[in-house]
């Protein structure tokens, strides 16, 4: 009867719950934790309009505090000529420039506050109604309870009945129609009505008597979404993505919606009685309708903190683009060179690429997505799941399967279960009966584990293998020798057609400079810390949230493969006989890096790839220094050696809630050849791609380049920017009371919302701004390879990312400004000079401004 | 006194003279913080070693202080002494090496926390406490870490109190934390008098609702709410096995009688059946631990009351190490498990069920889980039991007409009292209807959260009806005292006020209004006068409170129990008060 009912009305719950939906955080489990634009949902609209209504909406801020862009100025981190271009910009008038100079020099701005939606609208009612506790306070906790226990991936022993095959909804509905014991407030007469029947008709009925007016129905859904946007959002991302998780669970955020009215609506009977008013009644006045990104009328204040931003940016940009044009317009020199080493675009990898090269002129380092262009799902030797390895919008056809050379040696897992140093994470370690045992013999066992970690790092005791890892004395099943195909529809390996394809794709997108060397290898990366729910998030963005290790070991092997480089001889592209390609894994946590296959190496080159090893060892340790002046706890001006024990410690210390800095100050986007960034100190704040326009007239590889690299490094450079300017509503606040939930996500206390973004102690150090990318184009080349990808369009014309460009001929710079490129001019030439990277890294914590880094004439 | 008897005190006040200094120098370099707690509690374990080493040397004979009386009146006194068993020795090197670890551990864990320096003072309090409770060698001084212990529990739960999940929460534990207060308190007085049966089942309660045993067995998973690392040393290691441990302590004192071990043996194996089963469907690594570690403390009970003294202090110390390590290493579970999860020959969890479960039908299945789901239903139950009725009492009394027959009430009980000097029955009904009367105005206090200064009038009026109760049938002399107890009271909630006038004129201030934030003088000061109007432990009413219990207790014991059960909820009141007005999220004007 009520679905008929539903069916006739205008409100259509579905289109609702699709409308609603995009406003929710889209973070699936944190075990595939992919950087991406908090504020995706407003993307259509201009940047700077887009935080302020967002901030609106959900109650966050609008950007930092005042006193940050105050002491800032003050302190000349943001310069005068920075602020007097930002000001002219946002004011046209004189006057009222002059005015808003005076307010923004004169005292810190004070950020608006708003109390979000879900505070302030037409459900936020229901809190006087009960007397000054909000209806959240009665409906959240049971409602957490079952939506953690039925998306539980293993951690509790009893799973809720049903969870494996029935919807959340119907579980639920099972459960209490099954128990013979109250599942309070349930057992109401209105809840059992309503989960009788489905979850669409249990929604709208339960509407019909909480709020009784259609009309407002779908503000009060987006309400209630609002105030629990952690799990709702996991619903939402669980329906979108099917098969995110390991062991499948079918909720819907129609389903989770439905349980949390009913929840709503008899925890409202329990409190008020049964025949409580709704909404429509209990209002006296008539609510204002609700417009998500409806602009909020700008103030003063508003403007002056845009300026500031501004003006914030503008001071890191000009610096960088000052370098950029001096460094363009020197002839790039290109030495004969010993190596080459590709490493990902990756911020992390920036400094390496700059050690690598002063440590070994003769090794020419090259910058591309760390997927190396090989789009597959891989499952290595001891997983049961394969996992994506490409970038998150592309959608892999192919499986890589990683095999045993030997398999009567299969490795010995049964150990890894039950041994006394992992038997405290066992969740069976918790029981009856084995608790009673294992708590008289595993407890000074711990105690010598725990005093062993906290007094002498370095031992991990708790050291977990990470997925997608790839294992020494195993091979991949990479090319296909017959059409395989999984029931999912995989091809089981490429074909070699698809490999030279592939190959040929990367090594042309890179611009290869000079002749080849005898030896090439691929660095994918990763990374090792213990004690971190974020494992995932130090990982290759590229490749979802997984180590690199089985890309980069995968494009050695192919571009190894004879076949494959008869294929590419026949399209131009002829490698030498004498070139060999490795594959290897940079931990950037330790700064550590494993090479595969070295056994398969040809004698010839062995001595080449010692020496090649010992430039490694160097330039990490180098790395390494660089990377610990960021750490506060580390005294400045460390020695490489030292350093190098000292990240190795962080990433084995139990206590350590920052094994790394990840991609915090991440700011900037090159994408061109390595001369126009080589002799630029870049801090670790740029992102690097390595591009040759020679080659490119039409910028048709510049394309396909930014359609990997902008939504990657944009979603990255985004999340950080929000999660740094509100930790706690866009951010996952701090890391340090946080509890682990269901292996899917991580939440406050037991009972608390699931925790979207970023912890404070990744973002702490961030300076919130937004990514200049710099291509090495002309100004309508650049521009129309930009526009060809309908989201980088987007993201550049709404200027969630800056644009611009460094002509290859004239050297001028162009950027992006109101809709055209506009060149800039009277930019000015940073005049910080350091001898080597080691000492511009010895200058204190903070960042560094803009600097050269010029080696004595001769060395090279 | 020996090298020993000094390690002992030194054990106990190394940290506590850490805790005072980092909580009064503003230092802001968390070098000098680290240094301080960690000089502390080196001091500490030394000084413990020391002890211990002169203990085994004795020939394990009890190594015991001089005892050095610090207050007397009449009958009752107080006095300081420590003394150091096996049971103390054993629980000692745990509260040393546990908080020596943590504090090493959080060191670095905390770097950049505001509220560095607030963790490390708060952490050696608790240190200090534990230290205090373990070596007491009489149950007044025990009451002392005891409350220590408490106090800080709560302030590190409501470590992160700008958000209102964590005050809450820390406002559930303080209010388990109470009664068992209150279990400890009597049983502690009731000792010097009539020890038995009566003092025997009282440490059983105080017990209880430190370790969270039945029925309080749910304060300690919403108790995860601070700093791992503070939850791993609390919950997972030290104040969860307090309880087992003052009962192994006084073992002494209720061991042979027969309605105690039966008590503590059904109530361990109780909670031990509960607890495992609520661990079972926690989807939340430190939920798991939390009831797992409270199941364990089920079975310790157990052995306690099977006489099996050396088995339960060995599980004490094993359980606490081994939960603390599960808290601490708890953020590896995910990459643990999900690395087990998708190995190649893993089982799926659903083929592992229990035989247990196998052997229920979908019903019995369904049930068993909505009964661990609700979590056996306890703390509901208690709520509308206990917390409810007051509250709408409460309410009642607090309507301004009801109010002002309240105050005309008792002033004339006083008035008449004061013409017509009687003794004998007739005095008792006088205390009897004071003693209402100062009831009632408690009770007024707890529906007045939201104003907190006539909160605090209801409160000053409670205490001191409740004083004027005791006088009137009272044969003790006892002028002196009562009025010094009603002047410590006054002071105390004029402290607060005067803290609250600090930060705000508003007299209506909204629940968790975090007038705190940004001003710690003003709440350290507020929390201090709460403190006393609870009565804590040295300060003026601590005392105060006890010897009018005294008095109170030559009157009619049961008169006693009532008093001592009014001083529990007016700390509370007080506690609750305090943290709703100066701890939470801040409001908009």
């Amino acid at each position: 009867m009520s679905s008929e009912r539903a069916s006739h009305s205008k409100f259509n719950l579905h289109q609702s719950l699709e409308r609603i939906g995009h406003w929710l955080p889209a973070q699936g489990p944190i075990k595939d934790f992919i950087h991406h634009n908090t504020l995706h949902a407003f993307q259509h609209l201009k940047f700077h309009d887009a935080t302020f209504a967002a901030a609106k909406l959900y109650g966050a801020n609008l950007s930092l505090s005042g006193q940050f862009y105050f002491k800032s100025l003050k302190e000349g981190v943001i310069s005068n000529a920075a602020l007097d271009r930002a000001l002219e910009r946002e004011f046209k008038d004189a006057t009222e420039r002059a005015t808003a100079k005076h307010q923004i020099v004169s005292a810190p701005i004070e950020i608006p506050k708003f109390p979000g939606l879900h505070a302030s609208g037409l459900r936020a009612q229901w809190t006087q109604e009960l007397e000054g506790v909000s209806l959240d306070r009665y409906a959240h906790p049971l409602l957490f309870q079952l939506v953690g226990g039925y998306l539980d991936q293993g951690l509790s022993l009893w799973r809720m009945p049903g969870a494996d095959k029935l919807g959340f909804f119907d579980s639920v509905a099972e459960l209490v129609k099954n128990s013979w014991l109250p599942l309070m407030p349930l057992n109401r007469p209105i809840a059992r009505k309503l989960l009788s029947g489905l979850s669409a008709t249990a929604a709208i009925e339960a509407l019909e008597r909480i709020v009784g007016r259609e009309d407002w129905f779908e503000d009060y859904l987006l309400e209630m979404l609002l105030a629990q946007p952690g799990w709702a959002g996991l619903a939402n991302q669980c329906q979108q993505q099917l098969g995110t998780l390991l062991s499948p669970r079918f909720i819907q955020l129609l389903d989770y919606t439905a349980i949390s009215l009913v929840l709503e609506a008899s925890s409202l009977e329990r409190k008020l009685g049964k025949d409580f008013r709704p909404l429509s009644k209990v209002l006296k006045s008539e609510p204002s309708s609700v417009q998500p990104d409806a602009l909020p009328t700008l103030t003063s204040d508003i403007k002056c903190l845009r300026v500031l931003q501004e003006a914030f940016e503008w001071s890191y940009y000009e610096p960088l683009l000052g370098g950029i044009a001096a460094v363009a317009s020197e002839r790039p020199r290109i030495p004969k060179s010993s190596a080459w080493a590709f490493f990902c675009i990756d911020d992390r990898e920036c400094s390496l690429r700059r050690h690598i090269e002063e440590v070994n002129p003769a090794i020419r380092t090259y910058a591309t997505a760390g997927f190396f262009g090989l789009d597959f799902m891989y499952q290595g030797a001891e997983d049961s799941v394969a996992g994506k390895h490409c970038p998150l919008p592309i959608k892999p056809q192919f499986l890589v399967i990683e095999e045993h050379e030997h398999t009567n040696n299969p490795p010995k897992l049964d150990q890894f279960r039950w041994h006394p140093k992992t038997m405290s994470l066992e969740p069976r370690a918790n029981t009856f009966f084995r608790g009673w045992v294992l708590s008289h013999a595993l407890g000074f066992g711990a105690a010598l584990r725990l005093a062993a970690s906290v007094f002498k790092p370095g031992v991990a005791p708790v050291k977990v293998a990470p997925l997608s890892t790839v294992s020494q004395n195993a091979r991949l099943r990479l090319a296909r020798s017959k059409d395989l195909k999984t029931k999912e529809g995989l091809w089981i390996g490429f074909s070699i057609p698809e490999l030279a394809e592939r190959v040929q794709g990367l090594l042309q997108s890179v611009g290869l400079e000079g002749n080849w060397p005898d030896l090439v290898v691929f660095f994918g990366h990763g990374s090792s810390s213990v004690n971190n729910p974020y494992f995932a998030a130090y990982n290759c963005g590229a490749c979802s949230g997984r180590p690199g290790a089985p890309n980069a070991r995968a494009i050695a092997e192919a571009s190894n493969m004879p076949e494959v480089r008869q294929a590419l001889k026949a399209v131009g592209l002829s490698i030498p006989e004498q070139t060999w390609f490795l594959g290897a894994l940079h931990d950037t946590t330790t700064d550590e890096v494993t090479y595969y296959d070295t056994s398969r190496l040809p004698p010839r080159l062995t001595d080449a790839f010692d020496e090649f090893k010992k430039t490694m060892e160097t330039a990490l340790a180098r790395n390494a220094a660089e990377r610990c002046r960021r750490f506060d706890t580390i005294a400045d001006g460390i020695a490489p050696k030292e350093a190098i024990k000292e990240v190795q410690a962080r990433a084995q210390s139990l206590f350590e809630p920052r094994p790394e800095y990840n991609h915090a100050t991440n700011a900037a986007c090159v994408i061109g050849r390595r001369s126009l960034t080589e002799g630029i100190f870049l801090d670790r704040r740029a992102f690097l791609s390595s591009y040759d326009p020679s080659n490119d007239p039409e910028g048709i590889i510049l394309s396909q380049i930014l359609t990997a690299v902008i939504p990657v490094c944009a979603g990255i450079n985004l999340e950080y920017y929000f999660s740094r300017v509100d930790p706690w509503k866009y951010g996952a606040g701090t890391k340090l009371s946080q509890n682990v939930t269901g292996l899917i996500g991580v939440i406050n206390g037991i009972e608390g919302d699931l925790l979207t973004g970023l912890p404070m102690q990744m973002t702490e150090i961030h300076d919130p701004v937004r990514l200049l990318t710099i291509v090495e184009q002309t100004p309508r080349v650049a521009l129309e390879a930009v526009s060809r990808n309908q989201v980088n369009k987007e993201l550049v014309e709404n200027e969630w990312v800056r644009y611009g460009c460094v002509d290859p001929f004239s050297h001028e710079i162009w950027l992006f400004l109101e809709g055209r490129m506009t060149k800039i001019e009277g930019l000015k030439v940073p005049q910080l000079c350091w001898r080597d990277s080691l000492e511009a890294a010895r200058t204190g914590h903070g960042n560094l401004p803009m600097g050269f880094i010029k080696r004595p004439e001769g060395e090279i | 006194m020996n090298v020993g008897a000094i390690g002992l005190w030194a054990a106990v006040a190394f940290p506590l003279l850490g805790s005072i200094m980092l909580a009064l120098i503003p230092w802001r370099a968390e070098r000098n913080i680290a240094r301080i707690a960690q000089g502390a509690t080196t001091l500490s374990s030394l000084s413990a070693a020391v002890a211990i080493f002169f203990w085994v040397m004795g020939g394990f004979q009890t190594l015991e202080t001089v005892p050095l009386t610090l207050v007397t009146s009449g009958s009752y006194h107080f006095s300081f002494a420590l003394s150091l068993d096996l049971a103390a020795a054993g629980f000692l090197f745990l509260v040393e090496f546990t908080s020596g670890t943590v504090i090493r551990f959080s060191r670095v864990y905390l770097h950049r926390e505001t509220g560095y320096r607030r963790f490390f003072s708060i952490v050696l309090m608790f240190e200090g406490g534990m230290a205090l409770l373990t070596l007491a060698s009489n149950l007044d001084l025990l009451f002392c870490g005891w409350e220590l212990v408490g106090l800080s529990s709560f302030l590190l739960i409501a470590f992160y109190h700008e958000r209102a999940a964590p005050v809450r929460n820390a406002l559930k534990t303080f209010s388990i934390y109470r009664v068992a207060d209150l279990g400890m308190f009597l049983g502690a007085f009731l000792e010097h008098t009539s020890p038995g049966t009566g003092v025997g089942l009282l440490l059983l309660l105080a017990a209880a609702g430190k370790s969270a045993q039945f029925p309080f067995s749910f304060w300690i998973v919403r108790a995860m709410e601070g700093p791992t690392p503070s939850s791993a040393l609390f919950y997972g290691a030290l104040s969860v096995h307090a309880g087992a441990y003052l009962l192994l302590r006084t073992y002494s004192v209720w061991g042979g009688i027969p309605v105690v071990h039966l008590s503590m043996g059904l109530l361990g194996l109780c909670t031990a059946v509960l607890c495992s089963m609520f661990s079972r469907v926690q989807h939340t690594v430190k939920g798991q631990i939390g009831y797992a570690s409270a199941t364990q403390v089920g079975f310790i009970f157990v052995e306690l009351a099977l006489g099996l003294k050396g088995l339960a202090l060995f599980h004490m110390v094993s359980n606490a190490l081994l939960r603390c390590y599960q808290l601490l290493i708890s953020p590896s579970a995910v990459a643990y498990l999900l690395r087990q999860q998708s190995s190649s020959n893993f089982t799926p969890p659903s083929e592992q069920r229990s035989l247990f479960q196998r052997l229920l039908t979908r019903e019995g299945r369904s049930s068993l889980f909505v009964f661990a789901v609700s979590e056996g239903y306890i703390e509901e139950g208690l709520r509308t039991l206990f917390w409810l009725p007051l509250r709408t009492a409460g309410s009642w009394i607090s309507r301004n007409r009801n109010m002002n027959s309240l105050i005309v009430y008792v002033l004339v009980l006083i008035g008449v009292r004061a013409i017509w000097r009687v003794d004998g029955p007739i005095a008792y009904v006088f205390s009897l209807g004071l003693f209402i009367g100062a009831v009632s105005f408690s009770l007024a206090a707890i529906s007045s959260a939201t104003r907190p200064l006539a909160s605090l009038v209801w409160l000053g009026a409670s205490c001191i009806v409740a004083t004027a109760s005791v006088f009137v049938s009272s044969q003790d002399k006892l002028e002196l005292s009562g009025f010094e107890y009603i002047a410590a009271i006054g002071l105390m909630c004029g402290i607060v006020i005067l803290a609250i006038r600090l930060v705000t004129v508003e007299s209506e201030i909204p629940r968790m209004a975090g007038l705190g934030l940004g001003r710690p003088l003003a709440t350290w000061v507020a929390l201090f006068g709460a403190l006393g109007i609870a009565g804590f432990p040295l300060l003026p009413t601590f005392f105060g409170e006890d010897i009018l219990m005294n008095a109170a207790f030559r009157v009619n014991p049961i008169f006693a129990f009532g008093l001592s059960g009014l001083f529990a909820l007016n700390g509370y009141v007080a506690v609750r008060g305090f943290a709703l007005s100066f701890f939470g999220p801040q409001r908009e004007a």
